[in-house]
Order: C-alpha cells, then structure tokens, then sequence
C-alpha cells in the first residue's frame, strides 16, 4: 500500500516534470510544421531556417554580446563585494549581505520599471549598454553567494599555514585564497552568463530595435505563431542550459559546494 | 527450550555474501551479545533480527513462529539504535508514548507506563524536554524507555554505547544489566567492545566474516576459545605456530621454533598436524631464571612494560625476534627495558587451537 | 576563508576599498533606479506645475483670489497641457474636461471672482470640484494608488470603495488566488520528488535529481514554450485525448487558467523541490526505522515522524514559491487568457501601451513592498525558530 503509493507519486511527478521537455523536442525535427504527434519524417531543415534566418541569428549573437558583458560586469561587482564583505565584522557582514543579494528578490517586472524609468532620464536609453547593466545586477549576487559560499568553505589553516611560511598577507591572497576559490568565481560567472542568456521580463523593457536578445525573438514569435523553428530555438537554449550545468555540477565537484 | 531460534539465515548483496549460514538460539531472558569487529556482519544480523534488511534464506523462528516475513512493526522488538533516533520534535514524554499511541492504549495506561519507564531509568524530571536538550547518556536513557514502555518481547541494542565516553559507559553497562535483571526481557546486544560483552552478556556470540565463529559464556570463550580469532578477539594473548607429533615412548609433544612441551589435552593431541598454541598473558610469569617445576621457559628481553599498580603488563622480545606478552608480579619493582628474562607458563594452562 | 581576511583590525581599509566600489554601484544602479520608481508613483508634477498660482492662493483661502488664480493658471496653460489637465481632472469626476476645457478658453472673458466663475458655469459653485482640485495640484499625489486600490477619498475626507474602480484590487485578488494555487500545486508535487531524491535508492535519487537540476536550469522562457506546443488546440495533448477517445473534439488547454496553472506549476517545482530536499536529507533514516520497530506502520511513521520533520522544508519551499510567482509575468503571458494575467501583466501594459509610467510605477511599489514585507517576515520567522531552538 505504502509502496504503491511512493511509487505512483514518484512516478506521476516525475513524469510531469520530464515529459513536456522530452515529447517537444522531436518535434525539431519534424518535416511538418503542425507541431503535433505522429510525425511525418525526419528533418534538419527547421534548423538551417533558424541558423540563416537573421532575426534569429541576430537576436543570438545580441544574447551572447549582452551575456558575456554582463557576465563580466556581474563577476566584478559580486567577486569584489564578496571578497570585501568576508574582511568585515560580523554584524557589517550580515548587513552587507542583504544589499548585495536583495535584487534576487525584486520581482524582474518592477527592475524593469526602474531600470527603463531611470536608463531613460540620464540618456542610456534603451541598448546594448541598459541590458547589460540590468543583467548585471541580476547577476551580482548570484556571483557574490557563489563566491561567499566558497570563502567561507575555505580551511582557515591553509591560511595561517602559508603564513608561518613566512607569506605576507596579500601574496596569500594571491597564491592560496583566490586560486582556491577560483571555482566559486567560475561557477558564479557561469550562473551570471546563463540568467542573462535566458533573461526575457527586463530585456522587454530595455531592448530597441537593434538589440533584440533571443528570449525576445522567442516570446515574440510565441505570441505570433507557433512553428517549428521556435521549437529549434527552444531546443538550442535548453542545450545551453545543460552545457552550462555540467560545467558546473564539474566545479562543484572540484570546488568547495556552491549555492546549487 | 530457546526462545528465538535463528535458522541457516544468508544474505547477500549483489556478489558480496554479508551472512554466511548463521544459525543462533537464544533463550528466553537471556543478555546475548554479538560481538565482532566492523564489517563482521553483526549489524547486517541486527537489521534482519529488527525487520529492515530482507534476509537471502534462512528462518527467524520466534516462540516456534517462523516471523521472517513480517515488517518491523508487527514483530514487537524494541530497539536501541546506536545514535538513538530519538524524534527532536516531541518532547521526552512524547517519545516513550510513542509505541504506546501507536498501539493505540488508553490515556491513562499510557500515562502510567511512561512514568514507570521514566522512573526505571531515573529521568522522572526531564520528562518535558526535547530530546536534544538532553546529554548523551541520558538520550541513552530515553531510547531504552522508549524500546522498553511497550514490553517488546525482544531488546534489541546496536552498539548502544558507542557514543558515550568511557566512566559513563561502565556506570550505563551496570544499569543496562540491573534493568535486565529486573524486566527478565531477552536482551541482545551489537558490540564491537569485548569488555563490554564480556562485562554484561550471559552468552557471547563472536561474529566474524560473517559467520559465528563461537557462542557459548564468556568464561568458556576465554578459557577455551575453538579458533585463533576468538582466542585473539576475546582478551590478550600469545599464539605460537607449530606441528604436533606423537613421538615414540612419550605422549603427544607440541613442536614450535621456540620451543618443545608435552600435550596434556588428549582431545587435542589426536589431530596431529599443524596446529596453533594459545598462552594468556596472566598464565605467564616473569623470572630472572629458570626453575625446573615442569613450566616451560623461554628466555626474552624486556621490551617495554605498563605499570598498574598491582601488577605490570610486559612486552617481551624472544629470540626469534616475536613478541610475547605477560603480567608480571610488580611488588618489588618492575624489570627495566632492554632486561635479561625468562617467561614461564605451565603446559597444562595453554591451550590448543585448531 | 583566512583567518588574516577574517581578522576586522588589520584590513578594514582594504574592505572600505573593496567594498567602495560595488556600495557605489548597487546605489546608482539598483537602488536609486528602485527608488525613482518610488518617487514616480507620487509625482505630481504633470498637474502640480500648471497650478503654481492656485497652489500659492489656496492657503489664505480667499474665495475670490482663488478663482482669479485658477483663470490665470489655466489661461497661462497652452492647449496641449490644458487638454492633459482636463484629462487627468476627469478621471476624478466625469464631466470635469469639459469644465476645465471650457473655463480655459474662455479664461480671458471671465470675469476674475468667484461670481464671475459661477455665472460663467454654475458647477464651479459645487465644493465637490474645488475640492478635488485641492487634492491634485499638490507636488506629490496619492492619485495612482487610490486609482491601483479602488479606494477614493470622498467629500468628507473619508475612504470609500468607488464602485467599479476596483479592477486592479480585483487583479491583484487574482494574483494572490493564481499566486496560492501555484504554491500549493508546486508543493504537491514537489514532495514525492524531494522524498524520492532523499530517501529513494541510488538509481530513483540520482534520476530525479537530475530531473530536477536540468528542469531548473532550462529557462522558464523554454519550459513556457513547451507547454504552449503541448496544449495549444491541435496540440499533443490533444492529439491523444482525441486519439484515445475521450473527447470527441480538442479541448481548451491553453489561454485560461488551466494553462496558466499547469506551466507555472512547471516553471517553479524546482524552487520547491529543493529547499524540501535540502531538509529532508537532515532526516536521519534511523528516524523512520525507530518508528517502525515501535510499532508503526510504513504511514503513520510517515505522518507521524517524518511529515512533522519536513515541515520546515515545505514552508521554505511553499515561501519561495509563493514570492516568486506574486511577480510572474511570461509564464502567464503565454499560456493565460485576459482573465488569468496577473499584476506584472498590467505593469508592463501600463509602460508599453499607454505609457503611464504613474499607475505602472505605483503597481510595481505595491507588488515590491508585498515581497519585501513576505520576505521579511519569512526572515523573522525563520529566525524565531532558529531562537528557540537555540534556546535547548
């Protein structure tokens, strides 16, 4: 009875979790373009539309210019935080670190209110230049708790090892505090690049033109019509994401655990 | 007339084999305890006896029931687990009443029961905290109480005081066996602590390689252990490799490299062959020379010795280089390091392993 | 972390440098943005600096010089501005544009006293007007918020409920409903996944867990997407209902509540899942097999020492959730009819179809200071528990 009814469950939730990613995909490669089982013949076509289509070439390449610069900005501001808050009292630390993860909490909707309310008055507009900001202080934090975690994971005899060694106080940070921690700032660089790759809600508000990411094009092409190129792009996006959690399921394993 | 009556019980995970043919009875009130280094299996026997681990083949027969196929809670055991399992969300109270609720007693039995237990275990004031709020020996207390409120027909104890440093565990040793006296409840305990075992149980079983390497009191595994291992796990000793052969005119004579003795157990003395010799440290005494009163003398330098008092452990260095251990009498002093000495025993105390 | 790094007295300056420069930024980029959006909700400005002369003539309170000031104030306006008054004077009243449109151009010709205002039209005789004048030509304004919540203050100074006026309180009734439902979805759903990863053999742990991983880290865009090509109309769902004859026609998957509920559920189980799992691996599994050689079956050792033991998780789980869901925007967007949209929905509306960057801007300090309060208080709360513990 109590069998039945872990395995039922375990099986049902697992099931809807699952299944809606695996019984799309196949459809990428579908010959026809209703987007329905059963399907009709096998073909790469709907990916050579969306790799030479430039709406969709365009919005990637917007992605990954908009991702890695706010990666980069996210891995300064979240590592230096990080770093400073670990030099403070406790009480200091505890204070800092609510500001610096807050923006985890605020809803994207109301960051892009802000962020297009106040990009706008002091002349950034919309662009390259306000997404990547926006991105970046979604990604800060997640770099910062990334980082932290793994400061905090560190062995504090390494530390005074390398100092009865006769090391000063900076050359250990150098030669046995960063590189150990090093992990923890890729794995935060990479948590940074993928929410910015995937971000949709704030880059609706921020975006022109000329700076279409790829969630944008995505969302658009939802509302408008469903066809088997979206399913490609959805594809593309998911094989990222994997990409981008078994290099850090690596770094965790290497590393000290980091947030997930 | 036994009890529980552990039939050729196996168990095997994937080609690992935990339980080979275990056999065991247990009589009704008996203190039993399955004694065995780590990875002996003695756990593995505890999880089956409990009902958590499917056993392979093999019978668990209690009062003539074959109970083997029934979950843990219809077989009414308690059990003590070794970090106690104590639930942190209900108070001390609420812990003891557990099995009683689950039963589904009246309130006013359950209320009774549970002072009594308390009472046994002397917590009758702690009956309001949380688990965690307690120290180690007294977490001990309320595991037992718990095990014990719904009188289970079995005890079981998996290496109950394996948490506990040492004074605490002797002073709990003796409760643990106070209690057992008082309830008359068949208790067995999962220990690796020969010392424990030996202090509490009424038969020791020595589990090794998951096997019952011998089961039978205490007295009777250190006097006459049947294998080197039990001989070695149960107590000190000094083994001696060598071959027995009858020789012409004299009786059965023991041959090792360091030495020639007659054989006294005739028993013994008819597999002749390659065979091991037993010398417990306190059948050994330390001379400065040998006597001749039939004792066997072996001469050794003094390696090291510990001083308690009363008497001293020594450690000797014999010629062939092995070393042999043997209480010596320290009332007027204690032979120095590195000393000329001869270590006797008597043939008729040692002892012949197969 | 070192000991050196941790020591406060021998590099609080490094830590004031290290620290200068993300303070600095957070201040300029997160902080001050969200605090616009603050000051924006209450800005007046649009209606405040017509009224400039009326503003100043109010306070001595002089009938006559007040309404010489409102035609100055109002003739001053160029038609543009005197049309964006009207309107905004008219959401308070009906019937108040034409009033002011009227009283505008005509302001040179009127004669400027009391009098002269009423026999030019008799309304400016009611108080009701003047007074809502006075309401609105401050420097900051409670306009948006009373228009967000319904509330309206009435002649008397009181808070009433306008009738009609309360679609945004019914919207955000809305949000809460789908908000709640979700966290219940997610958490009935999530926990059987959580107790298979902790408790579940190697095989059925290790498969849900990545499961779990890959669905949390694909994108809620993508997840959506999913969803949107299962349930649409032709979709595959609806292949197989048809196919397996249980309907006779495809049924409406997609564009009402089911829709919304099933995708969000989807997008946020992992949130759920996790912090569940996170206490329940703090469960040892002795707990159970105690039970269990008490006396208890496989399900009341669940109810009775488990589920009490897994609360906390459910409630950091169902916490998480619930935040995060109150601020959903695509999900709903995609899947959900006019009826499912939820607050988001309409603040992004408010930017991108009427700009009105007032109502978008009072919805969004609403939806924040919701989260803000359920996180503080979720913070409290956890450190409550965590005191009385520390009580022990």
């Amino acid at each position: 009875m109590s069998r039945v009814i872990y395995w039922g469950s375990v099986c049902f939730c697992t099931g809807f979790m699952i299944l809606p990613l695996v019984l799309v995909w196949p459809l990428a490669f579908n010959t026809s373009s209703f987007l329905t089982y059963p399907m009709e013949g096998f073909t790469l076509d709907w990916f050579r539309k969306v790799l030479t289509e430039p709406t969709w070439t365009n919005a990637l390449l917007n992605s990954t210019k908009v991702a890695i610069g706010s990666m980069i900005f996210a891995v300064l501001i979240g590592g230096l935080a990080a770093i400073g808050v670990m030099l403070t009292r406790r009480g200091t630390q505890m204070v800092l670190s609510v500001l610096f993860v807050s923006p985890i909490v605020v809803p994207t909707v109301v960051l892009g209110v802000a962020f297009a309310y106040a990009f706008g008055r002091v002349g950034i507009g919309g662009g390259y230049i306000a997404l990547m900001l926006a991105h970046s202080i979604l990604g800060a934090p997640l770099v910062f708790l990334s980082v932290i975690t793994s400061l905090r994971g560190l062995d504090p005899n390494l530390d005074l090892a390398g100092a009865s060694m006769g090391a000063s106080r900076i050359y250990r940070f150098a030669t046995i505090t960063l590189p150990l921690a090093a992990p923890g700032f890729a794995a935060g660089a990479l948590f940074a690049f993928i929410t910015s790759f995937d971000e949709v809600v704030m880059a609706l508000f921020l975006a022109d033109p000329g700076s279409t990411t790829l969630p944008i094009a995505l969302f658009a092409g939802l509302r408008d019509r469903l066809e088997p190129s979206i399913v490609v792009v959805a594809l593309l996006l998911s094989l990222m994401s994997l990409v981008v959690l078994v290099l850090i399921n690596r770094l965790q394993k290497r590393g000290t655990k980091t947030v997930l | 007339m036994s009890s529980l009556e552990i039939k050729n019980i196996c168990k095997h995970y994937g080609a690992f084999q935990a339980l080979h043919d275990v056999s065991l009875s247990i009589r009704k009130g008996e203190f039993v305890t399955l004694l065995g280094p780590s990875g002996s299996g003695k756990t593995t026997l505890l999880k089956i006896l409990a009902g958590f681990e499917p056993v392979s083949s093999g019978a668990i027969m209690m009062e003539g029931r074959d109970i083997i196929s029934l979950p843990p809670e219809k077989r009414n055991f308690g059990l003590v687990f070794q970090g106690y399992a104590l639930f942190p969300h209900m108070s001390v109270y609420d812990n003891i009443a557990y099995p009683l609720r689950v039963r589904r007693r009246p309130k006013a039995e359950i209320d009774e029961r549970v002072k009594a237990l308390l009472e046994l275990v002397q917590l009758g004031k702690y009956a309001g905290r949380k688990p965690q709020e307690l120290s180690g020996g007294q977490q001990q207390r309320v595991a037992l109480a718990r095990a014990l409120v719904f009188k289970p027909d079995l005890l079981l104890l998996d290496e109950p005081m394996s948490a506990l440093d040492k004074k605490l565990r002797h002073d709990l040793q003796e409760e643990l066996r106070d209690i057992h006296s008082t309830l008359g409840t068949t208790f067995i305990n999962v220990t690796h602590d020969q010392e424990e075992a030996m202090h509490m149980s009424d038969r020791i079983a020595v589990v090794n390689l998951g096997r019952i390497e011998a089961y039978d009191t205490a007295h009777a595994l250190y006097r006459k252990p049947k294998t080197r291992f039990v001989a070695e796990f149960v107590g000190k000793s000094n083994i001696f490799q060598g071959r027995i052969s009858s020789e012409p005119g004299n009786a059965c004579v023991f041959t090792s490299a360091n030495f020639k003795m007659p054989v006294i157990d005739p028993v013994a003395a008819m597999e002749a062959g390659n065979v091991s010799l037993m010398v417990r440290p306190e059948d050994a005494d330390i001379f400065t020379a040998p006597v001749t009163d039939g004792r066997v003398f072996l001469s050794a330098k003094v390696a090291s010795s510990t001083y308690s008092g009363d008497r001293a452990l020594y450690t000797l260095t014999l010629a062939d280089g092995t070393h042999f251990i043997a209480y010596g009498n320290a009332r007027s002093g204690v032979h120095a390091n590195g000393a000329d000495v001869f270590a006797g025993f008597a043939p008729e105390n040692t002892i012949l392993l197969g | 972390m070192s000991n050196a790094l941790r020591n406060p007295h021998g590099s609080r300056l490094a830590a004031l440098i290290l620290l200068s420069i993300p303070v600095a930024l957070y201040i300029l980029v997160f902080l001050t943005p969200l605090a616009s959006v603050v000051s924006l909700s209450l800005d007046n400005s649009a209606l405040g600096t017509g009224f400039a002369t009326l503003r100043a003539a109010t306070e001595d309170g002089d009938a006559d010089r007040r309404a010489q000031a409102l035609l100055t104030d109002l003739g001053a306006m160029e038609q543009k501005q005197l049309g964006e008054t009207a309107r905004m004077l008219n959401q308070e009243k009906t019937g108040f544009r034409s009033l002011i449109l009227k009283t505008g151009k005509e302001a040179d010709t009127i004669a400027p006293t009391m009098d002269g205002l009423v026999s030019f039209d008799k309304r400016w005789a009611d108080q009701e007007y003047w007074g809502i004048i006075d309401r609105n030509i401050g420097q900051i304004t409670w306009r948006h918020y009373q228009k967000a919540t319904g509330l309206k203050v009435d002649a008397n100074g009181d808070l009433t409920i306008s009738k009609g006026d309360d679609i945004y309180l019914r919207v955000m009734g809305r949000t809460l409903l789908i908000t709640l439902q979700v966290t219940i979805l997610t958490l009935l759903i999530g926990y059987p996944l959580a107790y298979g990863v902790t408790n579940g053999t190697r095989r059925v742990s290790g498969t849900i867990l990545a499961i779990v991983l890959l669905s949390f880290w694909t994108s809620v865009l993508v997840r959506t997407t999913a969803w949107v090509v299962l349930l649409q109309t032709n979709g595959l769902i609806n292949t197989l209902l048809v196919g397996l004859k249980l309907t006779s026609e495809p049924v409406q998957l997609i564009f009402n509540r089911f829709g919304t509920l099933v995708a969000m559920t989807h997008v946020l189980l992992p949130f759920a899942i996790l912090p569940m799992m996170n206490v329940m691996r703090t469960i040892p599994k002795s707990q159970s097999d105690a039970s269990r050689s008490l006396g208890a079956g496989p399900i009341e050792t669940f109810l009775r020492v488990y589920f009490p033991q897994s609360l906390r998780g459910v409630l950091v789980g169902g916490g998480t959730v619930f935040i995060l869901a109150l601020g959903f925007y695509v999900t709903p967007a995609l899947t959900g009819g006019p009826n499912d949209q939820m607050l988001a929905y309409f603040i992004a509306d408010f930017v991108n179809k009427t700009l009105n960057w007032g109502m978008a801007s009072a919805l969004s300090v609403m939806l924040l200071s919701t989260v803000v309060l359920l996180v503080a208080a979720a913070r409290i709360g956890q450190w409550m528990m965590s005191n009385r513990k520390g009580i022990a």
